[in-house]
Order: C-alpha cells, then structure tokens, then sequence
C-alpha cells in the first residue's frame, strides 16, 4: 500500500469530505490555524532572537526561555492539530505539494534543531545565561530556528497556491 | 463601502502599480507571505506585551521597560504590514471595495494602531496604573488585533 493509496483513503473517509465539502469548518480551522500560529511562531521568535542576542539582551536567556517557550509550545499544539485536521481535509493535494512536503522537512529539522540545542549547548548555559553575546552552538540554534520558522510559514502559505 | 470612496477604488485600480502587482501571481503571493512574516513580528511582540499585563510570561521588567525592549519590533513589524498592506490593496482594490471583511479590518486597524499609541502606551508607561486596568488593556489589545487578523483572514471568504 502506498503513501499515494493512505492519501485517497483518508481522503474518502467521511471526516475528510465533510471537512472539504463545508461551508464553515474549514475556514474555521484554517483561521484557527493561523492565529495560532501568530501567537506560538510570534512568541518563540523573542526565544531565538535572545539566543542570538538581538533582543531582550538584559534578561538572561533561561529567564526568556522559561516563560516564554510553554506559552508557545502550548500555542504549537493547537497548530499541530489544526494542521492535521487541514492535512487531513486534503491529503491528496498535500501528497502531492512539494511545499507541503518542505514544510514538513522544515518542522523536522525544527525539531532536530531543538533537540541538538538542548543536549549539546544548553547544559553550558550557566556560562552564557547573562552574557548578551552568547556562543556559536547558541546563534546557530537560534538563526536556524528564525529561518526554519520563515521557511515554514512562506510554504504553509504556498500549499493554497500548488497546482492540483 | 460607502460609495463616495468608488473613484479612489478605480484610480487605485487603473494605476501602474496595481498592473504591475497583478501582472504575475507570483508577485502578489510573495508580497501576502511578506505580509504574513511582519504580522507573526507584529502580533508576537503584542502577544509578549499583553502577556505581561496580564501577569503572564516575561515578568521580571516592569510592562514600561519591556515595552521599550520591544519597541523596535514592535515597529518593524507594523512597518512591514502596512506596506505590504497597501501592495496588497492595490492588487486588488475592487475586490476589497466590495469585501464586508475588509471594511471591518479597516476599521478595527484604525481601532487597534489608535488603541496602541494612545491608551495603551499611557497605561503601560504609567508606574500607577492598577493591575486590573492593565488586564483591560490587554484583553482590549488582544481583541482588537484578533480581530485585524481573523478579519483579514475573512477578505479570502467574504
């Protein structure tokens, strides 16, 4: 069975029609989608933007990330579920977007990036925390979750665009 | 909309930069994910702010001093949707002189920038002001700029 065959059967089953086929529901998801990406997305760039010492640089960067991240992580969830419920609507059309495709690689290495940045240059934050210039491992971390994110959202957009 | 604004819709319409916009769908849509950058710039420094009224989030400097920190955002963010904003207009004035969505979006932008620069920046800067206005403020902030992106998002239904 192929990815192509998982697509046209979750594209059959009645959830994805009624989805696709409403007046309200999916513009309701797909807004719901993007102003919560507005807020999760809006708010962890202040984390990045710490991390590469372009703003808030008189906080040190754990006080930043520690009230900063739940409050986007929990604004993520809902996209997560919006953006399954709007994958889920056309997985047909998604399967066959190159930029859904990226978009998705992007949030991979969105959390690849996260991950690496926590077991590798976050255990030494005790040295950095209140420096405003912060160390390699720190900028990286944090330029490539700014451009990851732009990456994300221009190709989210692009998806409507795609040929069918 | 009200009609008396018609011939500034068409002039809008008829304009070199509105031909130029509309010459390629590639333009327009690269000039809308501009659009949606500044607005994750511009909400995310808000969100930051009115967190911070509200209690929540960053709260070890005072709502004047994080204000200040996050000025320059704050700013460059609604630089970038303004502009982008009147390419975007002038891409396709006709279609929003005829879009409810728009004209609600217009009205609360004037709403939400009127909002941000007097009140807002009047409570957030005055050491007096009591926890539950600046909770109002915040929630009012909140609203307001809501509003601006769902309404802004509706211009693609309504």
């Amino acid at each position: 069975m192929s990815l192509l065959d998982i697509a046209q059967w979750l594209q059959d089953t009645s959830i994805s029609t009624g989805i696709r086929e409403s007046v309200w529901t999916f513009p309701i998801i797909e807004t719901t989608h993007l102003m919560a990406l507005a807020f999760s997305v809006g708010i962890i760039i202040f984390v990045d933007l710490r991390l590469i010492g372009a703003a808030l640089r008189d906080q040190p960067f754990t006080e930043v990330f520690h009230r900063l991240q739940p409050m986007a992580l929990k604004g993520f969830v809902v996209n997560v579920v919006s953006g399954g419920l709007l994958f889920l609507s056309e997985p047909v059309k998604c399967y066959h977007s190159t930029y859904f495709m990226i978009k998705l690689v992007l949030l991979f290495l969105l959390g690849v990036n996260a991950i690496g940045f926590q077991y590798i240059t976050y255990p030494t934050v005790s040295a950095w925390d209140k420096a405003m210039a912060t160390p390699f491992g720190a900028r990286l971390a944090g330029w490539a979750s700014l451009l990851f994110w732009l990456g994300v959202i221009v190709m989210g957009r692009a998806i409507a665009y795609a040929g069918h | 909309m009200f009609p008396i604004l018609l011939p500034f819709f068409r002039w809008c319409d008829a304009s070199w930069l509105s031909l130029e916009i509309r010459a390629s769908t590639w333009q327009f849509a690269i000039i809308e994910m501009i659009h949606l950058l500044g607005l994750t710039m511009l909400l995310g420094t808000l969100w930051v702010l009115d967190m911070r009224l509200l209690g929540l989030g960053m709260r070890r400097q005072n709502p004047a001093e994080l204000a200040k920190d996050l000025a320059r955002w704050m700013w460059t963010g609604l630089w970038v949707m303004l502009i982008s904003g009147v390419l975007l207009f002038f891409g396709e004035p006709m279609k929003l002189f005829g879009s409810p969505s728009f004209h609600v979006k217009m009205f609360l932008l004037v709403l939400a920038i009127g909002f941000q620069l007097t009140l807002f920046r009047r409570v957030v800067t005055d050491k007096q002001a009591s926890a539950a206005i600046d909770k109002v403020v915040a929630c009012l902030s909140l609203a307001l700029w809501f509003g601006v992106g769902l309404a802004g998002r509706g211009i693609g239904f309504l």
